[in-house]
């Protein structure tokens, strides 16, 4: 057995098919990934109070951990819990992340699919498409929300916007990186464009285009919370963030709160979209 | 018994267009090659050896001349399945088992997945490789991975084998007892074979006939018959006309490398 920690031991045994199954299934690396998840956390939280007694930092800058978590466990006029009222918000914001992210790797493969296998796509649009990611997205978000309503689609257009490259970058080079050699092999059998696009040059992207997929998860989470600065959005934790904006002198651990809230709803997608990988690459990261 | 198929060439030359003027890499070559005949190919480097297979393969097209294999152009026999090329890397896909990459150019055929399993494990039966074929490609040595891209080559049964220097990257030792792997193989399978190498004594230990090209433009400027009998072993290494064939070729390629020198000399 794999005697190394986490999961970077998805070593396939000689002979075996089912290797990924078994992987997942063995407890105890699972065991010590928790467990070095808690170490970290831990040792982040012992940082940061060490940097903030020794430096003696205002607490409006630097608020200690203890009271963050005294933020999360206060009750508002309702007497829901803070903790509540950002897990509610982080739906909301997740289910524009989550829309935008879909749409935009969608969008973004299917176009380097193009790119890569058309010249005349890659010529005209490649440039239109890098040119495209200098558009400064928070300036443009009152426009998108102007025309796409205050809403999930908003949310979802801004997210697909900064999704869509990576996507795409990673879906052309995936592509452009198989072997000529191994193009030349099918057309030797006179298999089909198509049938090399998916016997041969799909699955060779496919850890490319997840390591683009990664990536576009945590831009998604972005996109959504710009499209909810601009006017009208009510829910959100781009609301929330405006609003721990204005209160931010009198009372700083509502941002702080909000800003961990963002990271775990990022890190959640993103370990969807790693599962992902693992479930349809098995223990291929072993031999790219 | 697999059959063999004639190949043939007449006045095939190939010419890419390059920025300082068009490059001539092959130069009027006439070859008939009989059925079943196993024929090496071996030149200085670039001289055009890898072009004259990729062309019988429909994988370049000649600039001019015709290429026809078992009587029809190179482009019918690669719709007909009538060649299978193998490369010098095992070309393999990573993410495949030995099986299925075996049975691959089945699988493109459209063949019902019963018949591809068995055909693919005779196959590999063939070239040794029984009991490996639920391992995938990188748990395989370089050799044990060209032997599968052999098997998988003789899944469609083609009655002709183009190989592109397939031993080329192995050490000496594995590259001598894949050579006397290929040879009992032939024993089964009378396909008529072009086989691109650098090794003069890879190519007389395997070969029917030897074909000596010149330095760019190639041409061919020497072809052998080597009549070591069909029972080759490694003794044959040992043997007097072994190193007469040897020494015959050396002569031929040194003379080869030369007309390099001279044609670098030439101002462009």
């Amino acid at each position: 057995m794999p005697s190394d920690v986490g999961d970077t031991d998805d070593e396939v045994k000689l002979g075996d098919t089912s290797h990924f199954v078994d992987v997942d299934g063995s407890k105890s690396p699972a065991a010590l990934g928790v467990l070095r998840g808690v170490i970290v956390v831990v040792g982040l939280v012992g940082l940061w109070e060490v940097v903030r007694l020794i430096l003696r930092v205002d607490p409006l800058t630097m608020p200690s951990v203890a009271s963050l978590w005294l933020k999360l466990m206060t009750r508002d006029i309702n007497g829901d819990l803070f903790i509540f009222f950002l897990l509610k918000n982080m739906l909301v914001t997740g289910g524009g992340s989550v829309a935008g992210l879909c749409l935009g790797a969608f969008l973004g493969v299917v176009c380097g699919l193009l790119i890569a296998e058309k010249d005349l796509i890659r010529r005209s649009l490649l440039p239109l498409i890098v040119i495209a990611q200098t558009v400064p997205i928070v300036a443009i978000a009152p426009a998108v929300v102007l025309f796409f309503g205050v809403g999930t689609l908003s949310k979802a257009v801004v997210a697909a916007f900064l999704t869509f490259f990576p996507s795409a970058i990673t879906t052309a080079r995936g592509i452009q990186s198989v072997p000529g050699e191994t193009i030349e092999l099918m057309q030797t059998y006179n298999a089909s464009s198509w049938a090399i696009l998916i016997a041969v040059k799909l699955p060779y992207a496919l850890p490319l285009i997840f390591v683009g997929l990664e990536t576009s998860a945590a831009f998604s989470v972005v996109g959504a919370i710009v499209a909810e600065l601009p006017f009208g959005s009510r829910n959100g934790l781009g609301v929330v963030i405006l609003s721990s904006w204005q209160f931010y002198t009198i009372e700083p651990q509502s941002l702080y709160c909000t800003v961990l809230a963002t990271c775990a709803l990022g890190g959640i997608i993103v370990s969807f979209i790693r599962l992902a990988a693992r479930l349809a690459l098995g223990g291929r990261q072993n031999y790219f | 018994m697999e059959v063999g198929a004639q190949i043939r060439a007449s006045g095939v030359s190939k010419v890419f267009p390059s920025q300082g003027g068009d490059l001539l890499a092959v130069d009027n070559v006439d070859l008939t090659i009989p059925a079943g005949q196993f024929v090496s190919i071996i030149g200085p480097s670039g001289c055009g050896k890898s072009t004259l297979l990729r062309m019988f393969a429909d994988l370049e097209s000649p600039s001019s001349g015709t290429i026809e294999l078992g009587g029809i152009s190179a482009a019918e026999a690669r719709k007909a399945r009538k060649y299978s090329f193998v490369f010098q890397a095992p070309t393999l896909l990573p993410w495949k088992s030995v099986l299925r990459n075996t049975a691959l150019p089945l699988k493109i055929l459209g063949v019902a997945k019963s018949e591809r399993v068995s055909v693919a494990q005779e196959m590999l039966a063939l070239v040794g490789l029984s009991g490996f074929e639920d391992r995938l490609p990188w748990q395989l040595s370089g050799g044990m991975q060209q032997r599968v891209s052999i098997a998988r080559a003789l899944t469609v049964r083609p009655p002709i084998l183009l190989m592109d220097e397939p031993f080329g990257a192995l050490d000496e030792i594995t590259r001598d007892k894949m050579n006397q792997e290929l040879l009992t193989l032939r024993k089964s399978q009378a396909q008529t074979v072009i086989f691109i190498t650098h090794s003069i004594s890879e190519a007389v230990f395997l070969s029917d006939r030897v074909i000596v090209m010149s330095a760019r433009p190639g041409r061919i400027i020497a072809d052998l018959l080597i009549s070591l009998g069909s029972e080759r072993t490694a003794s044959v290494r040992l043997r007097p006309e072994f190193s007469e064939c040897i020494k015959m070729i050396r002569g031929k390629l040194v003379d080869a490398y030369d007309s390099t020198k001279k044609s670098d000399l030439k101002p462009a």
